[in-house]
């Protein structure tokens, strides 16, 4: 108790814990001085500073040496002193000033004569009183030569000004000029000036990106500050981290250096084609100013608009490292997505949308998900109306034999290593309960046509040359696999079945022949078309199949004993298998009980929400949970391993294993990962329901690739598997424009029969070999093609129907002469084909393009043939000039030498060749405005 | 220190110097053994107009050109490494259309310098330009007497670089594309000059359409003249 008496004991206590009280006061002043942001802005702002400074100098140095602009200047002193010195220009402009001001004045003197007039005018038709209105009408005859008097002077007065100023312009022109081109040096100079003076206000700050309507407050861009700069601050900041690193500086000030770098953004040269860091300004291959972003993501999602979060994920108010990114944060349910998994994001808005350009993971993913048939057990919004991927079994005894099936069923990677049939791991009992069910509920066939026996060198020339090619692979010959994988659609799986050893799987030669003469015969739902072979072609074609046989001594998936398949138990134990395993998600089975199934898998449609705490980790748990570094890891590390191992967590599992590979799995988890269920503002999400263009171009798209043209041609950028197999000029077309290029009813008749009734295989190019097939389609499908095509080129869905186009006589008497200039009877036949002449060389005839081409499409072509045709050899007869950016013409002293009235004359006489002679519309009707 | 100073500038002094005199030249020619190639003839029986303008005679392909004495046309001989800079010139390259036959045959041009292409002949060719590096483009010259220049923009070796024409596919030219002036087609002599190298090691290729490359190193003094003979066997 002394110590409470003792003053100086105390005095000491209380010195001491002040002394502490105020370290720690100071501690947390500090501290919140300096959070963990601060260094981050601190030393955003001091490069800022020096980044401008120096990029002031750089370009003050690049005009100050720069001889051109110094010779502009000098040019321009010296023209403007030359101008100075002549009289006609000072009296010229005098001239000008007066005449602008007399015009001014007649035209006011001429406005008040006139209202005079309407005055009087008024005045004469109410006046009721015949000497008043006598009065007026002398008036109103005494103002008319007043007022044509005044109009005459003002037309000659600005008839006379017009001819001065031109006169001026014409002196005036290379002053002008030169003050163009000054203007942008001094432009970029006063940007740069500017730029660096502004670096020095900026203070360090929390800043964000605010966006009320999505709920977005997104700060990364306080400590991620260099974030919309452009490549040469990229340059900078790669600078300053190779000199951190030189000078070994703390892993910490690495990372923030490395958190200042820019948005990761390409540009590409429309001259040249040269990719490089957004921002540069000019191509640095070719010096061409023509560039753009190049996949144009940023500039279709400005950061102001769409913040941070919203395609990255992660925790937008989060101002400290490990919260703002959130991967270890088990209660933020939107982490910011890991590199490989990113474009996931993208597929949120773009639910619906298959190809992405700018998401080439995504896109492959959910091409993946599509033609692997994914949605044949699993339910997933968008895939509601998907066709089963699998060949029909209503028939499928006729077809194989037992044998046959309990192998390919045991083990399809045995027979076909690239098969879409994945493994299902059956014992053999199971696999014989398969067959046995297979084969009690197909139906018996009965086939039309009786195979004569054929010529198998003939055949295999047939498969070679007709476009079997496109869709499957025949050993010795090729096949789709002939083609990259990085440009193919399915990747390194086979589309229609490989048929190197189809000989041994059906031996019946009535089957072959009545399948290849017309599948919808066996099969009403086949998706390999008709091909329109003659009988003895398509028995050829059987000879040449029948000789394909598996090789002799191939070790084979070890046969247990036949059981009898006819038991009633065991057929039943079948049903059951199929009902387990999902059979009928892919295949279509003639059993009423089989249809009535329902999918059995989980509904994907949410799968990017799935939280980790629901992931049923089975006996890998450990495995998982020690190696996946952060919390949510932990579930992409299980989608990986569920793809590439479907049942190793537990038994009883019952997805197949479809052997993809490491990529394949990325892709198809970031399309699962892009199936979200959370609400998206509808002014960001791309809805089916409100975008016509959108669903056309998803409906289309699914038939498209499921009928495979992809085999043939080439679409979006993808396919034309058969391309490297033809001869160069021989292919299928590549259908970039197509939207644009054809008229949609030729379209229509064409994809319902593409000879167009003309007895021929090929209506357009007769020449060729490959043959476009007969796909049966009923009309809506046909319809919903010609709509996807529109809809990526960006035509309106339904043109409605259209009067047939009528060629201007007088027009087509002008394009005459151009059309036989340019000579292109070089290569575009309008006649028989002569005997002899190499016809890879040659072009489609033109006397189709009436009923068939488009005409804005034939004009737009001709301006520039690449661009809607890639590699086409048709040549550009109207280059752009570099210099003006305007297209040149080859025959100048021809209409001028106006480009566009040239192509229009041109085009004109292109539609005349085919057009029919009499005019297509009775006297009564008139065409149309042209707009 | 000022010794030191001055001794450096002198010896920048003399070696900038001794660099202007001292451009050796790089000659030689090139030979051919074995059993030459059979020339490819050309019929032009496809185009009117091109066969007219050869009377109708199958016209030989320069694919494979061997001289009378034992060497070959056509080679494109250059300083593969080594070498860099010098200015392009602003005098254009000049590849013809004459007679439905690009010519010359093979060709070699600097980055930046101006191609210029014409048609000779009266009737249309198209000039396709196909490369890796250098886009491609695609044009029609329909008119005899047009003239179109162009610039390449980055380095490039045949054959991945070259002209076809679409309406007569016999039609070839090859193009290297340079980033240094030191390249060299050889004659109907078969003989090459690449003058004006500064001294130094150089790596030299010769490169034959239908033969492939062949390449040997060359270490040249100031003022060098040295002769060199490539080799190609079949």
């Amino acid at each position: 108790m002394d110590l409470f008496y003792n003053t100086r004991r105390l005095n000491q206590i209380f010195l001491i814990l002040n002394a502490v009280a105020i370290v720690l006061i100071g501690i947390v002043l500090y501290k919140e001085h300096r959070p963990e942001w601060y260094p981050y802005q601190a030393t955003y702002i001091q490069l800022l500073q020096e980044f401008t400074e120096k990029e002031y100098k750089r370009i003050k140095e690049e005009v100050g040496k720069d001889e051109e602009f110094k010779s502009l200047q000098g040019q321009l002193t010296e023209v403007s002193n030359q101008l100075g010195r002549n009289p006609r220009y000072s009296e010229l402009s005098r001239q000008i000033s007066q005449l602008r001001q007399e015009v001014s004045a007649v035209q006011t003197k001429l406005a008040e004569v006139r209202l005079d007039y309407l005055h009087y005018e008024d005045q004469f038709f109410w006046a009721r009183n015949p000497t008043k209105k006598e009065r007026y009408r002398q008036q109103l005859v005494s103002l008319k030569p007043e007022i044509e008097k005044l109009t005459k002077e003002l037309e000659e007065r600005e008839r006379r000004l017009a001819e001065a100023e031109k006169a001026f312009t014409e002196l005036d022109k290379e002053r002008q000029e030169l003050l163009k081109k000054i203007g942008d040096k001094q432009f970029q100079l006063t940007v740069a000036e500017t730029a660096f003076r502004a670096s020095f206000r900026e203070e360090p700050s929390i800043r964000q990106i605010h966006k009320p309507e999505l709920n977005l407050v997104d700060r990364c861009t306080t400590c991620h500050a260099g974030y919309d700069k452009s490549a040469r601050w990229k340059e900078f900041i790669e600078g300053k981290i190779r000199q951190a690193r030189r000078r070994n500086a703390s892993p910490k000030e690495i990372q923030i250096l490395q958190a200042l770098l820019p948005h990761p953004r390409t540009e590409k040269c429309a001259q040249c084609g040269h990719v490089q860091d957004y921002g540069v300004g000019q191509c640095r291959q070719c010096g061409s100013r023509r560039l753009a972003e190049d996949p144009p993501i940023l500039s279709k999602h400005p950061f102001d608009q769409f913040g941070c979060t919203s395609c990255h994920g992660g925790q937008g108010v989060a101002l400290k490292k490990e919260q703002a990114h959130a991967r270890d944060e088990r209660h933020w349910l939107r982490p910011m997505l890991p590199k490989d998994y990113t474009e996931a994001a993208c597929g949120h808005c773009h639910r619906y949308e298959m190809v992405i350009p700018g998401a080439p993971r995504l896109t492959k993913g959910r091409q993946l998900f599509a033609l692997l048939g994914c949605f044949g057990c699993h339910d997933a919004k968008g895939y509601e109306k998907a066709v089963k991927i699998g060949p029909s079994l209503t028939h499928i005894a006729a077809k194989v034999s037992d044998e046959w099936l309990f192998q390919w069923l045991k083990n399809p990677d045995q027979w076909a290593p690239h098969s879409r049939m994945p493994m299902f791991f059956l014992s053999d009992d199971e696999a014989w309960a398969l067959v046995a069910y297979l084969k009690s509920v197909s139906k018996p066939l009965t086939l039309p046509y009786r195979y004569p026996g054929g010529n198998p060198q003939k055949g295999r020339q047939l498969v070679r040359d007709i476009g079997c090619l496109g869709c499957h692979n025949v050993p010795g010959l090729g096949g789709p696999k002939s083609r990259d994988k990085g440009s193919r659609l399915l990747g390194n799986y086979d589309f229609g079945p490989d048929l190197g050893k189809f000989g041994s799987k059906v031996s019946d030669p009535d089957w072959i022949y009545n399948w290849l003469l017309d599948p919808k015969l066996i099969d009403e739902m086949a998706r390999m078309p008709k091909m329109r072979l003659t009988q003895q072609e398509a028995a050829d074609i059987t000879a040449f199949l029948l000789t394909l046989k598996e090789p002799p001594g191939v070790q084979k998936v070890a046969f247990s004993p036949r059981p009898n398949l006819s038991h009633p138990e065991l057929i039943n134990r079948g049903f059951r298998l199929v009902a387990n395993y999902g059979c009928h998600g892919c295949h279509n089975i003639p059993d009423p009980e089989a249809q009535k199934l329902t999918k059995i898998g989980k509904d994907l449609s949410t799968q990017a929400d799935l939280d980790v705490h629901l992931i049923d980790f089975g006996g890998l748990v450990l495995e998982i949970f020690d190696t996946a570094p952060t919390y949510w890891d932990r579930a992409y590390r299980w989608l990986e391993r569920k793809l590439k191992e479907p049942r190793i967590f537990r038994e009883g599992l019952r997805m197949p294993q479809y052997g993809l590979t490491d990529e394949e799995v990325k892709a198809l988890v970031t399309a699962l990962l892009s199936f979200t269920g959370r609400d998206i503002h509808k002014d960001y999400f791309r809805d089916i329901e409100r975008d016509a263009h959108l669903a056309a171009a998803v409906i289309g798209r699914e038939l498209v690739m499921g009928y495979n043209c992809m085999g043939c041609h080439v679409i979006e950028g993808f396919g034309g598997d058969i391309w490297p197999l033809l001869k160069d000029g021989m292919q299928p077309p590549d259908l970039k424009s197509q939207g644009f290029r054809t008229h949609h009813d030729w379209l229509f008749r064409f994809l319902k029969d593409p000879t167009l009734g003309t007895g021929r295989q090929h209506s357009i190019r007769p020449w060729l070999q490959v043959r476009m097939p007969t796909f049966g389609f009923d009309d809506e499908t046909v319809n919903s093609i010609i709509r996807y095509f529109a809809a990526l080129d960006n035509q309106s869905v339904f043109k409605g129907f259209r009067t047939p186009y009528r060629v201007d006589p007088h027009l087509v008497q002008k394009g005459k002469p151009l059309f036989d200039q340019l000579q292109c009877l070089a290569c575009h036949p309008t006649g028989p084909v002569q005997p002899g002449a190499d016809v890879a060389q040659l072009a489609p005839s033109l006397n189709l393009a009436w009923s068939r081409l488009q005409p804005e499409w034939i004009f737009q072509f001709l301006l520039n043939p690449n661009a809607f045709q890639p590699g086409t050899r048709m040549p550009t007869f109207f280059p752009i000039d570099e210099q003006t950016g305007k297209h040149q013409t080859p025959l100048p002293e021809i209409m001028g030498g106006d480009v566009e009235q040239q192509v229009r004359a041109l085009r004109e006489y292109v539609l005349s060749l085919g057009a029919p002679k009499t005019p297509p519309i009775s006297n009564g009707a008139r065409q149309a405005k042209k707009p | 220190m000022k010794f030191v100073s001055r001794l450096a500038s002198l010896f920048a002094v003399a070696f900038a110097t001794s660099t202007l005199w001292a451009q050796g030249t790089i000659k030689g020619k090139v030979v051919f053994q074995g059993t030459p190639l059979k020339p490819r003839m050309i019929s032009m029986k496809q185009d009117k107009k091109c066969d007219a303008l050869h009377k109708g005679k199958p016209v030989t392909g320069d694919d494979f050109v061997l001289n009378p004495n034992g060497t070959l046309q056509w080679v494109l001989v250059y300083v593969k490494s080594g070498a860099k800079g010098g200015k392009a010139p602003s005098k254009p390259v000049v590849l013809t259309q004459h007679e439905c036959i690009y010519r010359p045959h093979v060709f070699g041009i600097m980055v930046g310098q101006p191609l210029e292409i014409r048609n000779d002949d009266p009737l249309l060719h198209n000039v396709h330009f196909v490369s890796k590096k250098n886009g491609t483009f695609n044009l029609g010259q329909p008119v005899k007497g047009m003239k179109t220049q162009k610039v390449f923009r980055s380095p490039e070796l045949p054959p991945s670089s070259y002209f076809k024409c679409d309406v007569h596919p016999w039609m070839r030219a090859y193009v290297g594309i340079f980033d240094h002036p030191y390249f060299a087609v050889t004659d109907s002599k078969g003989t090459f000059t690449i003058s004006g190298l500064p001294a130094g090691t150089y790596e030299i290729e010769a490169w034959h359409e239908k033969l492939g490359t062949q390449s040997q190193k060359v270490t040249l003094k100031a003022g060098e003249t040295k002769d060199i003979t490539f080799v190609f066997k079949r």
